[in-house]
């Protein structure tokens, strides 16, 4: 339909009324999540152009020609593509649609003019999102959200209040959320993206190094940050076997560990007992390694096995991924492969005599292996050795200086020299790196691991049972592991000595304040609240998909059908509902229904209302068939009429309308 | 004259497709949703997710504010072709309340209003005439774009038996003259002298000097004019006959022209037509009776 100018001119008097000033703060607090990360200049330029905005409409300033916005256009597009190097992707993206944005309020004529910025502010709030996910942010955006979508409601209804406009659209959204959770739950997800990633969401992510040097976990020690997360299906696993191996490291020039054999393998060790089941949520660390509970049973896809039963995934972890794991805490080894064996026997170039002596004493006086690897955690425990967080610097030759002079150390320093004792010995070992502990979420039934849990430790090849785990820091420091770096800290902090105190005396020197405890407490309950998001939101892929609908019985699913199942769903629902309210008359009001009574008892005289008879017209009728009720009759529907189109119905004169009726008593002249 | 009638819509009546804009709000989406595939962002999914399904719930919000809507009208007074017919359209809400009501009936497009809950609310729609004649209620529908302006939700054309009566267009002074001088005979609307004197009115130029009241102004109260007035027995007849040449439209439209005028002279008026005969009298209802007569007035082709 074509609209004549003074139509058109009165459609925008009428939209700039109803919504002119909610569009302008819906944009501006749409953009303010994205200024930080805007060029100022741009940043500058948004806000001058929105305070003209704001002065066309308050003081009447004019509107810019279309010359004036055209140059300004292209003035922008220009000076964007400079900055960013083009025009696509998420950064250019969003500058550019807040560019479009501001410019488009300069020449709002037309109630599509409106409703097109009011959806551009929508790919605003979108934008957002892909920068951040951090709860506060959804919900300032779920606020812009509603007031965006009432903007969009008093366009549509001119008339509209703010609370008014602000309910419906909540009403809406909160109507629209078991769909969406349908929509979430079955839109058929994609493996990867359409155009590929852009490069510039993640930097500046830590986590567990592929080497180890004297003061590489320490650093780690310090960091609270999460590593990752496990959630157990049944029991979680006592502290002493919560060991997550990462990385084996095989080689080393006596100061450095590396990883050395790092080839693809098999899962090739004998099980015992029944698996622990547990799904691993890291948080992204742009490295490969996954850390899995000792020992992985599985390889879950998109994640391949190294030698060592290390795991790690197909390209790092940027995004968040949940995995379906399990291990086996008890297993054996039959035979050790000859390339193990050679990378587990080799010793440093830089070794010490001193070193070399200590393990070749262990060597004469033991029978078997096992022997030596006590000899020498009694060696650690006797010689007064120290757990510290804070050891003496090493320089030369660290596993020498740490044997025979420092003592004191941190977990990397006990494994290292117990591997290099181990090596000297002539058993084979090898040092594991990763993480040892957790934090128990009993809100959530899961595990926190944190950087600072990050641990590294011996495993030594034992004939008869194959790679075996060697903690030589629990020897010294049981503490460690039975309450975690977390708890040393405070037992230290408070002056403990570790290794010798019993268990009661930690325990009370573990023990939390009471504001600590609700602190703690606290913190797990939203680290819970998080955890689920992160799980059942933001994780939610492809494989969570598959893994639900398998759970629901619906084994075979691609994309097509999981579209059909949705559009079917929608329009069950919907069906459901136009039937509803198809069969469901409208429920009369006291009123009506009073009068409805009135009605049946005239019935009652044979005087019964035609389904399209008036009231005034019906009461006419029934007063000259019964001229005796007459003046009840209209008095009656009088009151009707004046209570039903009068417009004041209070609540008092509608009792008294039914107790009139009440009292209506006919009988048969 | 006047009729009612109402017509209730269920959801048979009521059809809701995406306006414009909700093509425009669809293209937004498609676009949110690529950004959220290729990003593989969870929460652009959700919030896609959120829109699409606010669209789907709007459909509902959009069909409730239009159902059981009870829609009647009521015939306006009767007018003169030519000028618009006033039909009261009242929109009667027997639930919660409905917003954004807007009432078309081509060409006409009323601003949209909202009918509060329990209420009722009428809008008058103004109609165009060209035609004596009984102007039938135009096709109404009513339509929406409740709750987010992305939706047409509008009933099914409601045929009301509604009506108004549109007299013949009164004939113009011109055409007046020129019929009257056909006729050959004294205007049968003009005032004819008669010899009862009826009072005194204030002098106006190009009034006969035999009436001016010489006595007042002797008396110096100023020029007085003396009216005479026929007798009220002395009626006229406004005859189809006597234009006789003409056309039978123009026919009808110089007799409403003569029945306004007799009417407004404050004589008694007869009216004939063929097969239609109203003896002489006078008052608004039987002016009303007399344009009945004519409006209804079938001319034989």
């Amino acid at each position: 339909m074509k609209l004549s100018p003074e139509v058109l001119s009165q459609e925008n008097a009428l939209a700039e009324r109803a919504a002119g000033y909610w569009l302008l703060g819906a944009a501006v607090v749409a953009l303010l999540p994205h200024v930080p990360r805007l060029p100022v200049w741009l940043s500058a330029v948004l806000a001058a152009l929105f305070a003209w905005r704001f002065l066309m409409v308050q003081r009447a300033w004019p509107a810019p020609n279309r010359w004036w916005r055209w140059s300004l256009t292209a003035l922008l597009v220009f000076l964007i593509y400079r900055q960013y190097g083009t025009l696509f992707g998420r950064d250019a993206g969003s500058a550019l649609l807040a560019a479009m944005l501001a410019l488009k309020f300069l020449e709002l004529q037309r109630l599509r003019d409106y409703v097109l910025s009011v959806l551009l502010v929508y790919f605003l709030i979108v934008l957002g999102f892909l920068y951040s996910q951090a709860v506060w942010l959804v919900v300032y955006l779920v606020a812009v959200f509603v007031l965006t979508t009432a903007t969009l409601v008093r366009l549509a209804v001119p008339g509209a209040r703010a609370r008014f406009a602000l309910r419906l659209a909540g009403v809406l959204m909160l109507q629209a959320l078991p769909l969406m959770l349908a929509m979430h739950l079955l839109f058929p997800r994609l493996q990867g993206a359409l155009w590929g990633l852009p490069q510039d969401a993640h930097a500046g992510l830590t986590g567990l190094s592929e080497e180890m040097a004297p003061g590489s976990v320490h650093e780690l020690s310090l960091s609270e940050d999460v590593a990752f997360r496990a959630h157990f299906q049944g029991v979680v696993p006592p502290p002493a076997q919560r060991y997550w191996r990462a990385l084996v490291l095989w080689s080393t020039d006596g100061q450095r560990w590396t990883r050395g054999l790092a080839t693809h393998a098999r899962l090739d060790y004998e099980a015992q007992g029944s698996p622990i089941a547990y799904t691993l949520t890291p948080e992204p660390a742009n490295k490969p390694w996954l850390p899995a509970l000792d020992l992985p049973a599985q390889i879950p896809s998109g994640t391949r096995l190294r030698s060592g039963h290390v795991l790690e995934t197909a390209a790092p972890m940027r995004g968040r991924l949940s995995l379906e794991m399990s291990a086996y805490t008890r297993y054996r080894m039959l035979a050790l492969p000859e390339s193990e064996r050679r990378a587990g026997l080799q010793r440093p170039d830089l070794i010490s005599t001193r070193v070399q002596e200590l393990a070749a004493g262990w060597r004469q006086s033991a029978r078997s292996d096992a022997e030596i690897v006590r000899a020498a955690l009694a060696h650690f425990r006797t010689e007064k050795f120290y757990y510290t967080l804070e050891p003496p610097a090493l320089e030369d030759d660290p596993v020498d200086e740490f044997l025979f002079e420092t003592r004191r150390g941190f977990c990397e320093h006990f494994a290292a020299a117990f591997v290099t004792l181990m090596r000297s010995a002539g058993i084979p070992a090898r040092v594991v790196t990763g993480y040892q502990g957790g934090e128990f979420n009993p809100s959530g039934n899961y595990l926190i691991v944190r950087q600072l849990d990050a641990h590294a430790w011996a495993e030594v090849w034992l004939p008869g049972q194959g790679w075996a785990r060697v903690d030589p820091t629990a020897a010294v420091a049981p503490e460690r592991i039975e309450y975690g770096t977390e708890g040393i800290r405070r037992l230290l902090a408070r002056g403990a000595v570790l290794g010798g105190l019993p268990s009661e005396a930690l325990r009370d020197l573990l023990a939390l304040g009471a504001l600590e405890q609700v602190r703690q407490q606290l913190r797990l309950s939203w680290d819970a609240a998080n955890t689920a998001w992160q799980r059942w939101v933001l994780g939610y892929d492809r494989a969570r998909q598959r893994e639900l609908l398998a759970q629901l019985g619906f084994e075979d699913v691609n994309p097509l059908r999981l579209l059909g199942a949705l559009a079917l769903l929608i329009s069950l629902v919907m069906g459901t509902y136009v039937v509803a309210t198809r069969r469901r008359a409208p429920r009369p009001d006291p009123v009506q229904r009073a009068y409805f009574d009135f009605c049946r008892k005239l019935a009652h005289l044979g005087l019964v209302r035609a389904p399209q008879e008036g009231a005034l017209s019906f009461a006419e009728r029934g007063a000259r068939r019964h001229p005796q009720l007459s003046d009840a009759i209209h008095a009656i529907t009088q009151f009707y009429l004046r209570l039903r189109y009068g417009g004041n119905a209070d609540a008092e004169s509608q009792r008294e309308f039914a107790r009139r009726v009440a009292a209506f008593r006919p009988r048969h002249g | 004259m006047a009729q009612g009638a109402e017509a209730v819509l269920g959801t048979r009546q009521i059809y809701i497709l995406p306006n414009r804009h909700g093509l425009l709000f669809a293209l937004v989406l498609v676009t949110l949703a690529l950004a959220a595939v290729n990003y593989n962002n969870a929460l652009a999914y959700l919030l896609t997710f959120l829109l699409a399904s606010m669209a789907v719930v709007s459909l509902l919000h959009a069909q409730r504010n239009l159902l059981k809507l009870r829609v009647s009208v009521a015939g306006g007074d009767p007018v003169f072709a030519g000028e618009p017919a006033a039909l009261r359209v009242c929109l009667h809400n027997d639930s919660g309340a409905r917003y954004a009501l807007r009432l078309e009936s081509a060409p006409a497009r009323l601003a949209p209003f909202d009918v509060p809950a329990r209420d009722t609310r009428c809008v008058v729609l103004s109609i165009p005439t060209r035609k004596r004649g009984w102007l039938d209620c135009p096709p109404l529908t009513l339509a929406s774009v409740y709750p987010l302006g992305i939706t047409r939700a509008w009933s099914r054309r409601l045929t009301l038996p509604a009506r108004c009566l549109v007299y013949p267009k009164p004939a113009d002074e011109a055409s007046w003259q020129t019929a009257a001088g056909t006729e050959g005979e004294s205007q049968p609307g003009a005032v004819q002298d008669g010899d009862d004197f009826t009072g005194l009115r204030a002098y106006q130029a190009g009034d006969a000097p035999a009436r001016i009241s010489w006595k007042t102004l002797a008396r110096g109260q100023g020029l007085y004019t003396k009216e005479f007035r026929a007798p009220r027995a002395e009626s006229i007849w406004l005859d189809w006959d006597a234009f006789t040449p003409l056309a039978a439209e123009t026919r009808l439209s110089l007799l409403c022209r003569a029945t306004l005028d007799a009417e407004d002279s404050g004589l008694t008026y007869g009216l004939r037509l063929p097969g239609v005969v109203l003896e002489p009298d006078n008052g608004a209802l039987h002016r009303h009776r007399c344009l009945e007569a004519l409006a209804l007035h079938e001319t034989v082709a």
